[in-house]
């Protein structure tokens, strides 16, 4: 899944460790979900949309998404 | 976080009483190993008696590596936190759900438990067996878990 949070995390000066430990993850987390490697959860998703004040949409784009990713 | 310490204190007691078992088994096994040699004794019959003693002692060592961690994590906030990411971070949950599942540490459990009374005995095939089982078994779990983790 493509995502902004590279984007914006650059925006903010912020590192990757920063993110995550703001947003209740790993570091690896955070590069897996950059590389799109994997999909972060409903939970996830919302928590890391709310530190950067903006929607999950917004962050993550859904718009060639199949529907199940961690299979 | 309060209810993360609670589970550390906890884990701490658990662990406690853990590593004063693997000592005891350690001890035991030892001397108990001491007592059964025989000059005609082969390769084998020395193997299965060290196999659980060399598994509780490598058992002992993780287990003071956990309880410093644990410790550490009580007396700093910071840590605390840090730890507690780390064991609750989606990511890691799911691989560790994919490779292994609920069941692998209570089969690891039950096959530690059945090589030290088989080796008990001294049955050399059916504890060979066992410790070829339980080793393939570890194997495969950290080959999947591997693969996960390069995976996601």
């Amino acid at each position: 899944m493509k995502t902004r949070i590279k984007e914006l995390r650059k925006e903010q000066k912020l590192s990757q460790e920063e993110l995550a430990y703001a947003v209740g993850t790993t570091r690896q987390t955070i590069t897996s979900i950059e590389v799109g490697k994997y999909t972060a959860s409903l939970q996830l998703a919302y928590r890391i949309a709310k530190y950067f004040g903006l929607t999950i949409e917004d962050v993550f784009d859904f718009s060639d998404e199949e529907v199940f990713e961690n299979d | 976080m309060t209810e993360y310490r609670k589970v550390l204190k906890n884990r701490l007691i658990l662990l406690a009483i853990c590593t004063l078992v693997s000592v005891a088994i350690v001890i035991i096994g030892t001397l108990l190993a001491g007592q059964a040699e025989t000059d005609d004794g082969t390769f084998a019959d020395g193997f299965i008696k060290g196999f659980p003693i060399g598994l509780f002692s490598g058992a002992f060592a993780v287990m003071i590596f956990f309880i410093a961690r644990c410790v550490r994590a009580l007396k700093s906030e910071n840590f605390l936190k840090k730890m507690y990411i780390a064991e609750n971070d989606e990511r890691k949950k799911m691989i560790r759900q994919s490779a292994m599942g609920k069941s692998f540490f209570f089969t690891v459990g039950f096959l530690v438990v059945a090589v030290t009374v088989a080796s008990f005995f001294n049955n050399t095939a059916i504890t060979m067996t066992l410790m070829a089982v339980l080793s393939a078994h570890v194997l495969s779990g950290v080959i999947l878990k591997l693969y996960y983790f390069l995976k996601y």
